[in-house]
């Protein structure tokens, strides 16, 4: 895949030809330095954006075609989004918060609000339901927008950066969290700069200057 | 379902961010709000003022002819009163209502009816002056129904044709002769030296939109008038009621073609004498209005306007500070259309409050012209549905651009902002 950038005069080839293949119920880190082109693949494969030439396959289907409405469709069924800034929507409850993929997917009130209570149960915050984000602490935003991605049953999860605003003590806790949901059966993908927080994955990536580096296993995943 | 569902979670949103931003928000329907009040007030004033018309032209009676000299309006073609060529055409004679009464096939009834004015009726020491006399032949009640109070009676054919002395007055004037109502029936008045018996009573009535009223009138018969007054110096009403189901043009016709033939006009001549509908003045009344209503309209439509730009000013305002949040929503799978219709509802909801602001005001104000000046006046249902309406377009319109400005952003961009 490649990824070009057009800003004034100036082209920039921010991904300059990657292959890259996963499997279904992998953990796995993309590394790399600002600037290395992780957002942007980030952004191809969380479908927010498309590649300029190459394509990307998801589950069998070809979404580097797609118009803006079908990768509405694509991300709100197959990609669960965790973001460094946890990105809630501030006058929700934590249920509301949880249960707004739902809206997209055209699931009634009552059938979402039960499934995002189960979802808030499932990362520990059965307590905390109808508090609004600025009445929880940073790493229990962090769980309602773990439930909120888990919420669809996506074929991914995508995490840009999830223990950046958080304390090494609060991440800890976070990338348990991954473990656990992991451990279900389920794919994550996390995009981070730490070294420490790419450990708990079985394969890391290292991206630089818009190419892959290196791409190996991780024989001794931290266990959080 | 699914889009239905959409639909109701943008109206959900919209509701949400219009209650959270109170102040902001009431400030910028103000627009909308002084727009809609003056379109609605003056819909709602203009109904009442019709209807009142259309009272008093029903009391009249409809498809009721006034051949005289003087036409109530100026003629078909013209703008200017030609008085000077009116005043000089003969008066209808009681020879020509006798003649005309019989040839008008399409009349129902007929009446010929003189008013005298400045008339003082006398009884005992106490007096009236500047009474309205109104001396009219056995039908006239046809023309101009009413009723007359209980204890009282109408002229019998007798009476009317030998011009015996018997009146019937109006409550008001009886009030102040009499003091009590009924008092009256059986007394005498005085009228220029001429002694007439009060043998009945108008029911109240109340002043019509001519002015006049029966309340301070005395009706008395045709031929008793000629009695103490030339007759000859007044204008005479000649006046008819058509048949049941006869067209008003139709009436009008058969009058024209009998009073030019009882007058031998030449077919060249003009009419000298002047056919006028009852309902003719409910037309001069709606001319009169429409041009204001177009005046008024004008108004209320430009505030309108201004309205929709603040409405539209305070949606961009909205979409750039919850750009944010849009980059969520659409991140988290929400199309292009539920943003749009997001916003777009904001702003029609936006501006209904506006309307619906500006109705309050003028249904306050209706209830204060009821009941505090007696003008009765209401706020109609329909005008209620205009207003929303005229305030749901404006804010479609309005918030449509920056709808779509916010239905066409790029998540990763909007996210980071």
């Amino acid at each position: 895949m490649r990824r070009r950038y057009v800003i004034g005069t100036n082209v920039v080839n921010a991904l300059d030809g990657v292959s890259l293949t996963i499997n279904k119920g992998e953990y796995i880190a993309i590394m790399g330095p600002s600037g290395s082109g992780k957002s942007t693949l980030m952004n191809i494969l969380g479908c927010l954006d498309t590649p300029t030439s190459g394509t990307y396959v998801l589950n069998g289907v070809d979404v580097s075609e797609m118009g803006d409405d079908e990768l509405s469709d694509v991300r709100n069924r197959e990609i669960g989004f965790v973001f460094q800034t946890f990105n809630l929507m501030p006058r929700y409850s934590a249920v509301e918060n949880v249960a707004l993929p739902l809206i997209y997917n055209g699931v009634g009130l009552r059938n979402r609000t039960h499934r995002a209570e189960t979802a808030l149960e499932n990362v520990g915050l059965g307590d905390r339901m109808e508090h609004k984000p600025n009445e929880l602490s940073g790493g229990q935003r962090q769980r309602v927008a773990v439930a909120r991605a888990l919420i669809n049953d996506p074929s991914i999860i995508l995490a840009d950066e999830p223990t950046g605003n958080l304390d090494t003590k609060t991440s800890i806790d976070i990338m348990s969290l991954f473990e656990q949901i992991y451990k279900s059966g389920n794919t994550i993908i996390v995009v981070t700069h730490e070294e420490d927080i790419a450990r708990h994955a079985r394969r890391i990536v290292r991206l630089r200057d818009g190419k892959i580096e290196s791409d190996m296993d991780n024989p001794n995943p931290t266990m959080a | 379902m699914k889009t239905i569902r959409q639909i109701y979670e943008a109206l959900r949103m919209a509701t949400q961010s219009v209650v959270i931003n109170k102040v902001r928000t009431l400030l910028s329907l103000l627009g909308i709000t002084i727009g809609i009040f003056s379109i609605i007030s003056i819909f709602t004033v203009l109904d009442a003022v019709e209807q009142k018309i259309r009272d008093n032209v029903d009391k009249i009676g409809s498809n009721v002819m006034y051949v005289g000299k003087w036409p109530w309006t100026p003629e078909e073609g013209q703008t200017e009163y030609e008085w000077w060529k009116f005043v000089n055409r003969p008066s209808v004679s009681t020879k020509e209502f006798q003649e005309a009464s019989e040839l008008i096939k399409t009349a129902e009834s007929t009446a010929l009816a003189v008013s005298i004015y400045n008339i003082t009726i006398k009884s005992g020491n106490r007096s009236r002056k500047e009474v309205e006399l109104i001396a009219a032949t056995y039908d006239y009640p046809e023309m101009r129904p009413t009723e007359i109070r209980d204890g009282g009676r109408y002229f019998t054919p007798m009476e009317s044709n030998s011009g015996a002395q018997v009146a019937i007055i109006g409550t008001k004037l009886a009030e102040d002769l009499f003091d009590d109502v009924d008092y009256a029936i059986g007394k005498t008045i005085k009228t220029n030296n001429i002694s007439v018996t009060v043998i009945g009573v108008f029911e109240t009535e109340g002043t019509n939109m001519f002015g006049t009223s029966y309340d301070e009138q005395v009706l008395i018969p045709y031929t008793l008038a000629r009695s103490f007054v030339n007759l000859s110096w007044y204008d005479k009403d000649f006046i008819i009621k058509g048949k049941e189901g006869v067209a008003t043009a139709d009436l009008i016709d058969d009058i024209r073609s009998v009073m030019r033939r009882l007058r031998r006009l030449p077919p060249s001549a003009e009419d000298n004498f002047a056919v006028n509908e009852s309902s003719g003045i409910l037309k001069q009344v709606e001319s009169i209005f429409s041009m204001i209503n177009l005046v008024w309209g004008f108004i209320g439509g430009l505030s309108i306007l201004v309205g929709g730009f603040g409405i539209a000013n305070i949606m961009f305002v909205s979409v750039r500070e919850r750009t944010a949040l849009i980059g969520i929503q659409k991140a988290l799978g929400a199309k292009s259309y539920t943003i749009l219709l997001q916003f777009t509802f904001e702003a029609v909801l936006l501006s209904i409050a506006g309307g619906a602001i500006g109705l309050f005001l003028i249904w306050i104000g209706t209830l204060v012209a009821t009941y505090g000046f007696d003008f009765e006046i209401g706020l109609t249902l329909k005008n209620i549905v205009i207003g929303l309406g005229i305030s749901s377009a404006i804010g479609a319109v309005a918030g449509i651009f920056p709808a779509y400005s916010a239905a066409k952003m790029d998540p990763v961009r909007a996210m980071s902002k």
